[in-house]
């Protein structure tokens, strides 16, 4: 079956797209690399895996798509990016201090189920509100495209490449220069010698957990200009795309997560040009499933009592 | 509150010695058994026949993820390899599901292992999450697998449905049986596995792995011996789900959702326990089937809301479930 729809397209047509989907592969990299990003900052440093960060993309998502059709498309994406921003960073700080901070020192079991419980409750709070069809944004501020020696760039998504980048040099510089940046990748390094040295280990956790979901804040409004939002399917391939560009990195390693975010990308868009476009997902799973399996160096002796 | 009974049943149990645990049991089970005597109420019934289900395969999760501590998050691919498995023989083949389904947990118990032996030196959450990564490869391929039915499924043909040679009923009754029946006795597996050499290994793996390996224990070999039985428990459950249901498909055998039920009932009874799989399996099921059928449309997803909440305060507060292995304390 799969030989006979291969077969259909020649390896001459195919190679044609090759360019275009080289170009989407770069546009949608740099929001895979924000969305992974946010994953390794909170898995680097407070080494908690978040299973719920699709779900936390999904606010997002549809913060935007309802300010958008309640305000008759009114409401621009550029005020709604550092809205969500700063709307995911709360709820990210008080995720860790009303509840992970519940079970830093449990045994991992109870980590797994309390970002799961997490996955429950907003997924299906958010279907309860929206309901189970996909919601999409029509005639968006965002429209039309750029053609260039036969390669189309969507203008929604171009200006979420752009905007990504913008936030992951953000995400970066504050990391690097500032005070509290440094302090978080102090945390990172060791959280008992941070606490002897004074910091407050349960603030920094806190900031990673709001820096972390602001990522996604960032990314579901850019996304959700262009991309029809499910309760179910949308959280679920995101939170796979985010932990698979994190396996590719390196766990844990914010730099490796960016890198891995953008090599995913071109993974799904040309697997899907060079292979079969039905299969993209496949794709990325296979992948994600291959690094875990076939590098585990790095993934053997992390947290073994 | 719930908690407290909690700590008495366990303190209850394990107060007891093994002949009045029997006594217990067969007092529990007679009482179980005459129900469909007294009352053939569907939604009673419905109910029952799917606590049974789930609590086995709550039993078949907790052999790995509880005992030995490894959670998977993909057992929802062999439930659905016993399903496919059971429903192909049979609808494809003419074989019998009384053949078909014991097939089904051989075939969901090699695939367990090819699984584990790929996954096993991954450890926690990359454990878990390499078990997700499969779970979704499966499902995403059974949706595009025209020969299994692709996304439309295989369903029983209707003129066979009451045959012996179908194993398929009208009514619940015989089902009740059948499913309570294969409950029980993985029920009485477990308990005498708990006891056993192999449960003492699975839970000191589970406690430290590298100590159980300096003491000997083979943890690769434990490990496998308890996915192979965790899998052909989950895939005699797929196998007679299927037979309950008449119809299987991707989206009701592999979705994210059957992976999270499974874990669901273990967890909230009490992992690691012989008898928490079923009391989490009569909550949550029960919990669930009120909320599917008092609520409608959207707000089925309350129930699962409902769950997430629970969910996470057992996480935070009683990480043993209502009956807690682990007295309370975080000592894993």
């Amino acid at each position: 079956m799969l030989e006979l729809e291969l077969g259909l397209i020649s390896l001459g047509g195919r190679l044609s797209l090759v360019p275009q989907a080289t170009v989407t592969a770069v546009v949608f990299g740099f929001v895979y690399a924000l969305v992974a990003a946010g994953l390794a900052l909170i898995w680097g440093v407070a080494d908690i895996v978040n299973f719920a960060h699709g779900e936390y993309m999904l606010i997002a998502m549809y913060v935007t798509a309802f300010v958008a059709s309640g305000f008759g498309g009114g409401a621009s994406p550029v005020v709604l990016v550092p809205l969500n921003a700063a709307l995911l960073f709360v709820l990210g700080y008080a995720t860790y201090r009303l509840i992970i901070s519940k079970v830093m020192d449990a045994p991992m079991l109870a980590q797994i189920f309390a970002t799961f419980a997490l996955v429950l409750i907003i997924r299906y709070s958010a279907l309860f509100v929206a309901g189970p069809t996909t919601v999409s944004i029509d005639n968006y501020v965002f429209e039309g495209q750029t053609q260039l020696a036969g390669i189309a760039v969507a203008h929604p998504e171009a200006i979420t490449g752009v905007v990504s980048v913008a936030a992951l040099g953000l995400l970066f510089a504050f990391l690097r220069s500032t005070r509290t940046g440094k302090a978080i990748r102090a945390t990172a390094q060791d959280r008992e010698v941070a606490q002897v040295m004074g910091i407050d280990t349960d603030h920094i956790f806190g900031l990673t957990w709001g820096l972390g979901l602001a990522a996604v804040g960032v990314a579901g409004t850019l996304v959700a200009t262009f991309s029809p939002i499910h309760p179910e399917l949308t959280p679920t391939s995101w939170t796979l795309i985010a932990f698979a560009a994190v396996a590719l990195g390196g766990f844990g390693s914010v730099l490796g997560a960016v890198a891995g975010g953008i090599l995913i990308a071109f993974v799904e868009n040309l697997g899907a040009v060079l292979l079969n476009p039905s299969y993209k997902e496949l794709y990325v799973f296979v992948v994600f499933i291959g690094v875990l399996l076939l590098k585990p160096e790095g993934v053997l002796n992390r947290g073994d009592a | 509150m719930a908690t407290a009974v909690g700590d008495r049943l366990t303190t209850v149990w394990t107060g007891l010695d093994r002949r009045h645990h029997l006594a217990l049991a067969a007092l529990v089970v007679g009482v179980l058994a005459v129900v469909p005597l007294v009352t053939n109420n569907e939604f009673l019934m419905n109910t029952l026949v799917l606590i049974f289900l789930f609590g086995t395969m709550g039993h078949g999760w907790n052999i790995l993820g509880g005992y030995a501590g490894q959670v998977s998050l993909g057992h929802a691919v062999m439930f659905a390899a016993g399903a496919y498995t059971t429903a192909i023989l049979f609808v494809y083949y003419g074989i019998t599901p009384i053949v078909g389904i014991p097939v089904g947990g051989v075939v969901a118990a090699v695939v367990g292992l090819a699984l584990g032996a790929a996954t096993f030196r991954l450890r926690y959450h990359y454990f878990a999450m390499a078990t997700l990564a499969a779970a979704l490869i499966v499902r995403v391929i059974f949706f595009r697998w025209e020969w299994v039915g692709g996304a439309t499924g295989i369903e029983y043909p209707f003129a066979e449905l009451g045959t012996l040679a179908s194993l398929t009923f009208r009514g619940n009754l015989p089902y009740y049986y059948l499913i309570g029946g294969f409950a029980l006795l993985t029920t009485l597996f477990v308990y005498v596995m708990d006891r056993s050499k192999l449960g003492t290994y699975l839970k000191a793996i589970n406690m430290d792995q590298a100590a159980a390996e300096s003491a000997g224990i083979d943890a690769f070999r434990y490990k496998s011996y308890a996915m192979g039985l965790s899998s052909l428990i989950t895939g005699v459950c797929g196998g007679l789900y299927a037979q309950y249901v008449l119809y299987i498909d991707p989206a009701s055998t592999l979705r994210l959702l059957r992976n999270i039920d499974i874990i669901m009932v273990a967890i909230v009874g009490g992992i690691g326990t012989v008898l928490g799989p079923l009391i989490g399996a009569g909550v949550f099921i029960t919990v669930r089937e009120y909320t599917r059928t008092s609520l409608s449309g959207t707000q089925t997803g309350l129930g699962y809301v409902i769950f997430g909440v629970v969910l996470l305060f057992i996480s935070m507060y009683r990480p043993g479930g209502i009956l807690n292995r682990y007295g309370g304390r975080w000592d894993d």
